[in-house]
């Protein structure tokens, strides 16, 4: 599609009452989209039965003016609007069944060349399994730029994580003009800063709640593969790695223990053929980067060694492994302070304590 | 006839001199008090009719005034009832002598009965200063009388023993000095002690640091899961008092009324837990009289708030001065006072509002926005003003039942007094006495890292997530930690430890 092209359809897209199979059918009739304006007028019909009276609003609008007026709005705002044809369209998104016409995006719109991996999961992520996620995040941020949502928990981390490479790509499920979770208004400012933030849908587009599952094809779309860090029976981060198995994209998860709530749709998942996943390393091994794990900053003491061996056994809490240790209290702390900074460990609640490697 | 007598009233922490004078001239009977009394004070007029009529003194039949000079000084109270009583009857000439050097403390009872007044000490102490040297005052305040030394004290019972005394009819023993005992080593004045608690192990070694360095400590965890119990432990592992501070927090407690009669000293390290319904001026002293606040109350010991989130952010954030300057300044239109307030802060609070977040047995309820408002309740300048963070979780059946104790308070009391020793050392010349009143000076000058050590804590910046005022916090807990080891140089191995008592951070949802 050439420039003009381009434009035209960012008008049409600007209208968020006109639903996406309208949209589509009208573009696929017209053919080329820099007819636009000439052959509106004749779907007049099918306008009506897509936005009722609104049909005349955007047939008055449907000029070289009216889009001069869309493109300057999204300037202002500094919204980039991605096209699909345009250079940066990432071609991973377009060999989806249902691509979205455009992408509005901040920030840096060079990280939609790059090879890109998923992370998703539950709000309620246990706070072990947000400590493994935002390690994960950093690693494959090394390599892959890293595709997440923007919610608590799991989103958060993986962003908390992947902002450190200033390697990552939140997709929003409603316009610019809105920030939701409210919480996370300072996160959205700085991730366009240090990433890129895109959305489908125009600015004055309000977070509804049913856009979310929707704009998880994008997440799924734009990666080569999905890691749920954690899911529920029922939850978001399941559509997300059903679409990614539906266009042919890998799927890896996080295994929980039997009856653990928060991985129940995890475990689901690997028993229905995802790939157990607990190792950021054997996630890039398999798209072609070769990273070794790196050594330990320091060298391990005694005391490391034992704390560390106690805990490959089982998960303690911290007076368990004092009185299996025997270690006296100042040392003991001091020896999981270091293991957890090092990754060696995680905090798996107010006392308890996990091996992770 | 004229009569002058003197006593003294409380302003503050501090005693003025009273003159009582007492004119009794020819007219109608009439009796009046003058000199800015306030209620407790002119009420003392129906008091001491009663008390002298029913101690078969003669009560005159004449024209009566009272005046407490200086005039324009409020006095409150009713500890000048006695020396009014002595007064009218010295005025009356049923009293002889002059004891123009004795000074009168006590309230009456109708019965002619002396009952205890409140601030005995700090009065006693500002009395001796002006150079009295003699004092009549209620049996109920003897204990607490007994304790200062250079003084003569006769406790009385009633006002006719008083009497009989003073006209050299009846004697008063005067009161021996009693010695300041520092409870021994091993004795632990106390409840409760460090070795009932069970498990906890993290817990009791974030008190002995925290109560080693003078720090604030905060802790975290689910209802139920011991937070009240460690609190009551921390004044079992401080320092025991000095006699100086002893007096100290003698006198405020004096002051506000809740000191123990029959020990008549605070010899136990304050424990103050006011309930989180507590409005500003009952944490920080004030109200008509500028009484002393609860910050005060936990001068020389611990101020526990349990619930913080839920005390009113305003009376939080009274709190930031006090636990800079270590005094209050209550200034009133009637007057300013200064109190000292140099407590510890312990704090508790639940992870969120269903207390459930990071609970391995239960679930959470509670949205990220919920736990988020919850935990912002507390502002930052107040958690910077709290060097350690940190977890409790509730201890589990099997170490409930375990029989092995573990470590007693007095143990870990003589470290921190060991502790204690080393800072105050290191700090003579810098007017401050522990690790936490460090500033950005002190930390340059006593918490330098190796180039190993700096490296660990530049690691820990960026895979923990802590903000930049983190790092002050960590350092002076890391000379803490130091210190208790006996250690000249804050290891690596200190700089771990301290790390863990990291702030508890807001963001990390």
């Amino acid at each position: 599609m050439d420039k003009n092209a381009q434009r035209a359809v960012i008008f049409l897209d600007s209208f968020p009452q006109l639903e996406y199979k309208y949209k589509t059918a009208i573009l696929n009739e017209v053919g080329d989209p820099k007819n636009l304006y000439a052959c509106l007028p004749k779907y007049r019909d099918l306008l009506i039965r897509a936005v009722g009276e609104e049909a005349e609003e955007i047939l008055r609008l449907a000029n070289p003016q009216g889009e001069a007026q869309v493109l300057e709005n999204l300037k202002n705002r500094g919204i980039m609007p991605i096209t699909r044809g345009n250079k940066y369209y990432p071609e991973n998104l377009e060999n989806t069944p249902a691509p979205p016409w455009v992408l509005y995006a901040i920030g840096n719109i060079e990280l939609l060349k790059n090879r890109k991996f998923a992370i998703v999961g539950s709000r309620k992520t246990p706070q072990a399994e947000l400590k493994l996620t935002e390690e994960f995040a950093e690693k494959i941020a090394d390599c892959m730029t890293v595709v997440t949502g923007v919610a608590e928990g799991a989103d958060a981390a993986a962003i908390r994580g992947a902002m450190k490479k200033n390697n990552v790509i939140s997709v929003l499920a409603y316009g610019f003009d809105y920030v939701y979770p409210e919480l996370h208004r300072g996160l959205l400012e700085e991730l366009k800063q240090k990433g890129l933030v895109i959305t489908e849908y125009p600015p004055s587009v309000p977070a509804y709640k049913w856009q979310f599952p929707v704009r998880n094809r994008i997440i799924a779309g734009l990666s080569e593969g999905v890691l749920v860090v954690s899911a529920r029976e029922k939850s978001g981060a399941l559509y997300t790695a059903s679409y990614a198995a539906t266009y042919g994209r890998d799927v890896f998860a996080f295994p929980y223990k039997v009856g653990e709530v928060a991985g129940k749709g995890c475990n689901a998942l690997i028993k229905q053929g995802a790939a157990l996943c607990d190792k950021a390393e054997e996630i890039l091994l398999s798209y072609g980067f070769d990273t070794e794990e790196l050594p330990p900053d320091l060298p391990f003491t005694e005391e490391e060694k034992t704390v560390l061996q106690l805990l490959r056994e089982d998960e303690m809490v911290i007076d368990v492994l004092a009185e299996r240790s025997s270690l006296p209290p100042y040392a003991l702390l001091a020896a999981l302070n270091s293991l957890e900074m090092n990754g060696y460990i995680v905090k798996t609640g107010a006392d308890g304590y996990r091996a992770v490697k | 006839m004229l009569a002058k007598v003197y006593s003294f009233a409380l302003l503050g922490l501090e005693g003025k001199r009273i003159e009582v004078e007492t004119d009794i001239s020819k007219g109608l009977p009439a009796y009046d008090v003058v000199g800015l009394p306030d209620t407790a004070v002119k009420e003392s007029r129906e008091r001491v009719h009663s008390a002298i009529k029913n101690t078969m003194l003669l009560f005159p039949n004449n024209k009566i005034t009272v005046n407490l000079a200086p005039a324009d000084l409020k006095k409150e109270g009713s500890g000048l009832d006695l020396a009014i009583a002595i007064c009218i009857l010295k005025a009356s000439g049923q009293v002889k002598n002059a004891f123009e050097d004795t000074i009168f403390f006590g309230e009456l009872a109708l019965d002619g009965s002396l009952r205890p007044v409140r601030g005995i000490l700090p009065l006693l102490i500002s009395a001796r200063n002006c150079g009295y040297k003699k004092f009549v005052l209620p049996k109920g305040n003897e204990k607490e009388a007994s304790y200062l030394g250079d003084v003569e004290v006769y406790a009385a019972q009633t006002l006719s023993q008083t009497v009989s005394f003073l006209n050299g009819e009846g004697e008063i023993l005067p009161t021996p000095q009693t010695q300041y005992a520092t409870p021994s080593v091993d004795s632990n004045p106390y409840e409760a002690d460090l070795k009932f608690v069970k498990g906890q192990i993290m817990a009791k070694r974030a008190i002995e640091v925290a109560v080693a360095g003078g720090h604030n400590l905060l802790m975290v965890g689910p209802p139920g899961s011991g937070k009240t119990m460690l609190a009551k432990c921390i004044p079992t592992v401080m320092p025991d008092m000095t006699f100086e501070e002893a007096l100290e927090v003698t006198k405020i407690h004096s002051v506000a009324g809740v000191l123990d009669v029959d020990t008549g000293i605070a010899n136990r390290r304050p424990f103050r837990t006011p309930h989180h319904t507590a409005t500003t001026i009952a944490l920080t002293g004030g109200g008509t009289h500028s009484k002393p606040g609860e910050i005060s109350l936990a001068h020389g010991g611990v101020l526990f708030l349990d619930e913080l989130p839920e005390y009113q952010r305003s009376t939080l954030e009274a709190l930031r001065q006090p636990l800079e300057d270590r005094v209050i300044t209550v200034a009133r239109a009637a007057s300013t006072v200064t109190y000292p307030a140099s407590f510890m802060l312990v704090a508790g609070m639940n992870p969120c509002p269903c207390g459930n977040y990071g609970s391995k047995t239960q679930e959470c309820s509670c949205s990220a926005a919920q736990i988020h408002k919850y935990r912002s309740k507390i502002s930052g300048p107040l958690l910077d003003r709290i060097d350690i963070h940190l977890t409790v979780d509730s201890v589990k059946y099997s170490e409930l039942t375990d029989k092995t104790e573990g470590e007693s308070s007095a143990t870990v009391k003589a470290r921190v007094n060991k502790a204690r020793e080393i800072q105050r050392k290191r700090y003579e010349k810098d007017r401050i006495y522990t690790n936490a009143q460090m500033g950005e000076k002190h930390i340059k000058a006593y918490c330098k890292l190796s180039s190993e050590s700096e490296r660990v804590m530049e690691r820990a910046f960026t895979s923990l997530n802590l903000s930049a005022r983190a790092r002050g916090r960590i350092l002076k807990v890391a000379r803490t930690i130091a210190d208790l080891a006996g250690a000249e140089d804050i290891s690596t191995a200190h700089l771990m430890e301290a790390i863990g008592y990291r702030s508890y951070e807001k963001n990390n949802i």
